[in-house]
């Protein structure tokens, strides 16, 4: 009886345990997510007076064109620093090759003015920083600490060598410290190896004078003097911006209804993105949680009273107040909360150790992601609280008059109670709730995983995308001429089956090209893309109508198109769209573009299935290759010195990479919905558990009187399945109308397959916790049963 | 018709070994009304379980009628239960969640052959007749007083027609004035034919019993066969 006893004290230590560790792991991961990454300062000086100027172009509709500044006004705003600001930085972003090192590889570079570095503070391992005004400096560089350990084995030496960055040297006169923390300006994985000075930026001479182009890679921070508003400095730079640039394209009719703005964004909002939605999204699904958990728990902690009530009715005796019970009682709910809390901190701080790695690129500045003590202390006080709100739910349902009775009727009785009324509803409850949530669950999860399946679900093994890199001084046609035999050289190894002159159809913005049909001017705008004549085999993309590109019609440059089934059913059906003339130039007659051929759809993730239209074209420094066998950059390098000896790769991606890459926010966001859904399923599965354990043991006199009668653990069984299913019926109709009412915000169609799956699945659940419930109560001896008291007996 | 040959019961727990009955040999012939007395912990619940077939005997031999009956399945045992014995505890074990009547019903529920609506009720209501409880039929146990309440628990006990009605301290929960009137029902239903075995620690009651059985640490003390007739007592 004792070691009978001990171990069911396990079962409800280890259920609250488990429950509380797993709600808290949540909260406490998301409430230190939340507070290190929004409501803690950036790791910069003064960091919430530094901006990013942003620099939007409206058109005549007043609508954003795009945000980039072009060259001059960028120089013009940094030469005139207004007095707003008080300091301002330009930085100008690339990917190059750094030439020096023997495998040439490519690393992201930063060509900035010298204030960036006392904006960002940057401490530094050795040497120093750039100092030297924008036009006066020499070639130098600061390496990262990461580039100095892996491009330059940590030589204690480095300071005034020389790298090579595609065609140009620079002396290292400086290395970052290990801990700076660089901003991410400008995408989620910038990872800046070596810093330059501005003047050496990669955007090109011809270029620099026109006030209409827009460099996306050229961009402005500053901090603002103290006691000025970000909103401040954006009206009056916007005039004074826009009045400069009006005056410099005034003579052209393109832009003559448009107009331009600076934007001062706090740093802050431009480093967390869109996250703090996610993250508060998070911090109220923790909420969610912990609402179900305390539930569940306090159906546990009511099973566990009326177990132990005898024990609560000799202290009643023997002279406890109902403080002193009230005490006695929360002391071991305390234990149990402080035991998960415990838990739960060491495991969210393994967890965000994993994510400060596993959420770059998901998440911005998840290298700030840490456990705050602050969110330690909030967890803390949630903690306590649970104790408290649990031992509230204990008292209130013992009836304290009724416990010294309980004693002189030997045990008739119970003193612990909740209606049957109340226990229905829980019952009903936690069945809709379950039934609900695993259909969601289900829903959700199946739409998400057939998402990502679907995917850019052609065949990706052994594919690559390999970029060529050739000086640019190099003439225009030799250029074209290198990268051809680069192709071909690539086509003639044993390994490589297969060569498209295309880049990857991963991730790839969805540019639409605006067509006028020949025939009846109907604007259309599908998505273009520019690949080769072989692209489309490359892919196996079946062939619906008409024919593929022919390699010969597209060196002789014929207009031809052929576009996806999306695009042909806009088009009035696949036969119709076939010989259907497409130009860009109505005006124009020899313009025009002949649809040749459809193929099937290329579904991309988070995106409905648009009209795709591809033009051939001979191709550039790009190529795709397929091969026999998985193969690495370093395979091809010798085979293109011989094609030419200038003749680099510049990079060289996989393709199932680039997917899994490009899919890696959805994949992250799926698995951890599914995640915290399962979590929700698995309690409310504890919560049925508690709840068949508590109505089972209050009546577990009623079973035994019903077997002294004559009742066989089969009746037993029978009578209580009955029951069980009238509360599913219930539970059914409710969920059933839960299901269809939800069904919108998750944005989903009512399944009705999907939803039987989960009502079977908790029907099936629920009866066997409730028969093992009941199997493990009717394995005690008879004349405990009949004595409910005796339960705890010893 | 009950026969316990050298019953012995030893409980194990962990620490202690209780031998709670040694050697027990007890004949009980039908239409016999007996009572077991002696002090608190000496036996005499043990000794009715065992009779009830609700526990069963560490070692010995116990026949019911023809059946022995010294081992059995759960299931044999609640069979034989259903049809042989009727019990009546200290603490009445109605279930409150029902009416009187089903409460009283509950034991035909759990018969192998079933009986029809209409015999049920007959039989009920026949039962709580003779408890004298037949205007109380649809309350809920708990809006009845205390010996209402072991009313309901003996016509519950009788409505299969028991061999054998097997009373544990039926009057330990009530007043005496109930206790009374309890005692006086029960004693009735012996001179009505109905056999009787009851445990009390009370030597009032125990003498009410033509037959008396003591008990002491487990020990079966002797049979006193009593003079004097129930009813005078009463
Ligand atoms: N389930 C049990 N486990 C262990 N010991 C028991 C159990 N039931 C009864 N006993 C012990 O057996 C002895 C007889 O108990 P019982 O028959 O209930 O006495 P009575 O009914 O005469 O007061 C007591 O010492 C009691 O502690
Ligand atoms: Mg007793």
């Amino acid at each position: 009886m004792q070691v009978f006893n001990l171990g069911r004290a396990n079962i409800y230590h280890v259920s609250v345990v488990t429950t509380l560790s797993c709600v808290f792991v949540v909260m406490l991961v998301a409430m230190g997510m939340l507070h290190s990454l929004y409501f803690s300062p950036l790791p910069y000086p003064d960091s919430e007076r530094i901006v990013k100027l942003e620099y939007p172009m409206f058109d005549e509709n007043g609508n954003e064109s795009s945000e980039a500044f072009n060259y001059p006004s960028l120089m013009y705003l940094y030469e005139h620093k207004p007095a707003a600001m008080e300091q301002l930085a330009m930085v100008h972003y690339a990917e190059q090759l750094l030439t020096s090192d023997a495998d040439a590889p490519q690393v992201e570079s930063a060509y900035v003015s010298p204030e960036w570095f006392s904006i960002f503070d940057m401490s530094l391992a050795m040497g120093r920083v750039i100092t030297e005004p924008v036009d006066e400096s020499s070639p130098v560089a600061v390496l990262s600490y990461q580039a100095w350990q892996s491009h330059f084995n940590g030589d204690p030496d480095i300071l005034n060598k020389t790298l090579r960055l595609d065609e140009r040297e620079f002396t290292i006169v400086g290395v970052a410290a290990e801990q700076f923390y660089e901003p991410n300006l400008k995408k989620l994985t910038h990872n800046t190896a070596v810093w330059l000075p501005w003047q050496y930026n990669l955007t090109s001479e011809e270029a620099k004078p026109y006030w209409w182009n827009r460099y996306a890679l050229n961009l402005m921070v500053g901090k603002l003097a103290t006691g000025v508003e970000h909103e401040q400095v954006s009206l009056s730079l916007s005039n004074e911006m826009n009045t400069l640039w009006r005056s410099k394209v005034s003579d052209s009719e393109y832009f003559a209804k448009w107009h331009i703005g600076i934007r001062a964004m706090p740093l802050k909002s431009i480093m967390l993105g869109k996250s703090p939605l996610l993250l508060f999204g998070m911090f109220v699904v923790s909420l969610g949680l912990l609402g179900i958990a305390l539930l569940n728990i306090s159906n546990l902690y009511l099973a566990r009273l009326s177990q132990i009530q005898r024990r609560l009715a000799i202290q009643a005796v023997v002279g406890a107040k109902i403080s002193d019970i009230a005490l006695m009682q929360w002391l071991p709910l305390l234990a149990l909360c402080s035991v998960s809390l415990v838990v739960a901190i060491g495991a969210s701080y393994v967890i965000c150790l994993w994510l400060q790695t596993e959420l770059v690129g998901l998440l911005p500045q998840a290298q700030l992601i840490s456990l705050t003590w602050q969110s330690v202390l909030a967890l803390a006080l949630v903690a306590l609280l649970t104790s408290w709100l649990l031992l509230l739910a204990g008292m209130s349902a013992i009836r304290f008059r009724h416990l010294t009775h309980m004693l002189k009727q030997s045990g008739k009785g119970t003193a612990v109670v909740v209606s049957a009324r109340v226990q229905r509803i829980m019952a009903v409850s936690q069945l809709s709730i379950s039934i609900i949530l695993t259909f969601f669950c289900f829903n959700v999860g199946v739409a998400a995983i057939s998402h990502l399946n679907n995917a850019y679900a052609v065949d990706l093994t052994n594919k690559y995308e390999v970029t060529f890199y050739a000086p640019d001084t190099m003439p225009r046609d030799e250029y074209q001429e290198v990268m051809r035999q680069a192709s071909e050289a690539l086509g003639n190894t044993a390994e490589v089956i297969a060569v498209s002159r295309s880049r990857s159809p991963i991730g790839q913005g969805v540019g639409t090209w605006s067509l006028q049909e020949v025939e009846t001017l109907e604007r259309v705008h599908p998505v273009g893309r520019v690949v080769d004549s072989g692209y489309l085999e490359f892919f196996s993309l079946p062939l619906l109508q008409g024919q593929f590109f022919d390699s010969e019609a597209v060196r002789r440059g014929e207009q031809q198109l052929i576009i996806n089934k999306t695009f042909a059913e806009q088009l009035g059906g696949e036969e119709k769209a076939l010989g259907k003339r497409l130009s860009f130039n109505i005006a124009d007659e020899d313009a025009a573009f002949e649809i040749i051929g459809v193929v099937a759809d290329l579904a991309v993730p988070g995106e409905p299935a648009l009209p795709h239209v591809y033009r051939a074209v001979q191709g550039s420094n790009t190529a795709l290759i397929k091969t026999k066998q998985p193969v690495t950059k370093s395979h091809f390098a010798a085979l293109l010195t011989q094609v030419h000896p200038a003749l680099k790769i510049f990079s060289f991606k996989s393709l199932t990479a680039q997917r899994e890459q490009y899919l890696l926010t959805d994949t992250l966001v799926t698995y951890g919905a599914l995640f915290i859904f399962a979590l929700a399923l698995l309690l409310v599965i504890i919560g049925l558990f508690g709840v068949f354990r508590y109505s089972q043991s209050l009546k577990a006199s009623y079973y035994g009187t019903k077997m002294v009668l004559g009742a066989k653990h089969s009746d037993l069984t029978r009578e209580d399945l009955t029951t069980h299913f009238k509360h599913i019926g219930i539970a059914l109709m409710i969920s059933l109308t839960g299901g269809l009412l939800l069904s919108p915000y998750f944005q989903q169609t009512f399944n009705v397959a999907e939803f039987s799956i989960a009502a079977v699945g908790i029907v099936l659940v629920s009866s066997s916790c409730l028969y093992f419930s009941l199997q493990q109560i009717l394995r005690r001896p008879l004349n405990a049963l009949i004595n409910p008291s005796e339960l705890v007996k010893g | 018709m009950i026969v316990l040959k050298n019953i012995n019961k030893v409980f194990e727990t962990e620490e202690l070994q209780t031998h709670a009955l040694r050697n027990i040999s007890l004949e009980i012939a039908k239409g016999d009304f007996i009572s077991i007395s002696g002090p608190s912990g000496c036996g005499k619940s043990t000794l009715l379980s065992i009779i009830g077939l609700i526990d069963q005997a560490t070692s010995g031999s116990y026949t019911i009628g023809a059946h022995d009956v010294t081992t059995l399945t759960l299931d044999q045992a609640a069979e034989l239960r259903n049809e042989h014995i009727g019990f009546v505890f200290q603490a009445f074990n109605l279930i409150d969640e029902i009416s009187v009547f089903d409460n009283v019903a509950l034991p035909l529920k759990y018969r192998p052959e079933k009986l029809s609506k209409a015999e049920v009720k007959l039989r009920v209501e026949y039962c709580l007749q003779k408890v004298g409880l037949s205007h109380r039929v649809q309350h809920k146990p708990n809006q009845l007083s205390g010996g209402q309440q072991q009313r309901v628990a003996i016509a519950r006990a009788l409505v299969t027609e028991p061999s054998i009605l097997l009373v544990d301290e039926p009057t330990g929960n009530l007043d005496s004035k109930s206790g009374d009137q309890v005692m006086q029902l029960i004693a009735e239903l012996h001179q009505q034919g109905t056999t009787v075995c009851m445990v009390t620690h009370d030597p009032r009651y125990a003498d009410m019993a033509p037959r008396q059985v003591k008990l002491f640490d487990g020990e079966l003390l002797g049979t006193v066969a009593s003079a004097q007739s129930v009813s005078q007592r009463a």
